[in-house]
C-alpha cells in the first residue's frame, strides 16, 4: 500500500490531541500557535523529535528530552502560571479569558538549560540522531 | 515600522560559534530563550511579546 502522509500534520494532530486529552488548550492566538508549530515542525525534521523552539537544542535527544513538545515542564507551568513557557498552551481559565496570562520564567534547571555543559563542549559534537521513541506511536 | 535590525539564527551556527553567542546571550538574558530582542543596546525582551516591544521602541 502506497500511503502519503503529512508528518507535520501529523505531529500537529498528535500535539492538540495531546493537549484536548489532559485538559490543556492551544493558545487563541492563532497566529501565534502557528509560527510555534511550524517551528516545531522545522525541529522535527532537523533533529528528529519535535523540540521547544524557545529553546537551545544540542541535536542529542538524550540532552534534549525533556523539550519535546510538550515539554516537561508544561504541566506545572500551566498549574502555576496559566501557561506553558512557550505559551503554546495555556490552562482552561486562560483560553476562557478568566485568567489573564503573561511571559513566565524559565522553569527548566539552570544547569541543564541548554542540555550540556558549556564548559564540556565536546557533548555538542555528536552527530544529529533521526527517529525517537516519543513518536514511535506515530504513523511516520 | 521602518526599524533598524540584526538578527542571529543561534540554532543554525556551528558549535564554536553557538558556544560563543550563548555566552553573550546569557549576559543579557540569563534564561537564554528565543527570540532574544537588545533594542538599543539597552533594553532586552525575551519571547514574543509584540507590546513590550513597542513600549520599548516609543
Amino acid at each position: 500500500m502506497n500511503t502519503r502522509i503529512n508528518v507535520n500534520e501529523e505531529l500537529i494532530a498528535y500535539l492538540k490531541k495531546n493537549a484536548r486529552a489532559k485538559g490543556y488548550y492551544f493558545n487563541k492566538n492563532s497566529v501565534f500557535v502557528n509560527e510555534l508549530l511550524k517551528n516545531l515542525c522545522v525541529n522535527l525534521k532537523r533533529y528528529g523529535y519535535a523540540s521547544c523552539p524557545r529553546r537551545l537544542s544540542t541535536s542529542v535527544y538524550g540532552l534534549d528530552s525533556y523539550l519535546i513538545c510538550p515539554c516537561r515542564y508544561m504541566e506545572n507551568d500551566i498549574k502555576k502560571y496559566g501557561s506553558g513557557f512557550c505559551a503554546l498552551y495555556v490552562s482552561k481559565d486562560a483560553y476562557e479569558g478568566k485568567k489573564e496570562t503573561s511571559p513566565i520564567p524559565e522553569s527548566r534547571p539552570k544547569d541543564k538549560l541548554f542540555g550540556i555543559d558549556y564548559s564540556n563542549p565536546s557533548a555538542k559534537k555528536l552527530p544529529i540522531k533521526n527517529g525517537n521513541a516519543r513518536y514511535a506511536d506515530m504513523s511516520v | 515600522m521602518g526599524i533598524k535590525y540584526d538578527y542571529v539564527d543561534v540554532d543554525l551556527l556551528g558549535s564554536a560559534e553557538q558556544d560563543k553567542v550563548m555566552k553573550e546571550l546569557l549576559l543579557v538574558n540569563p534564561q537564554g530563550c528565543f527570540p532574544t530582542m537588545v533594542i538599543n543596546k539597552t533594553k532586552t525582551i525575551g519571547g514574543f511579546q509584540p507590546e513590550a516591544i513597542k513600549d520599548a521602541l516609543a
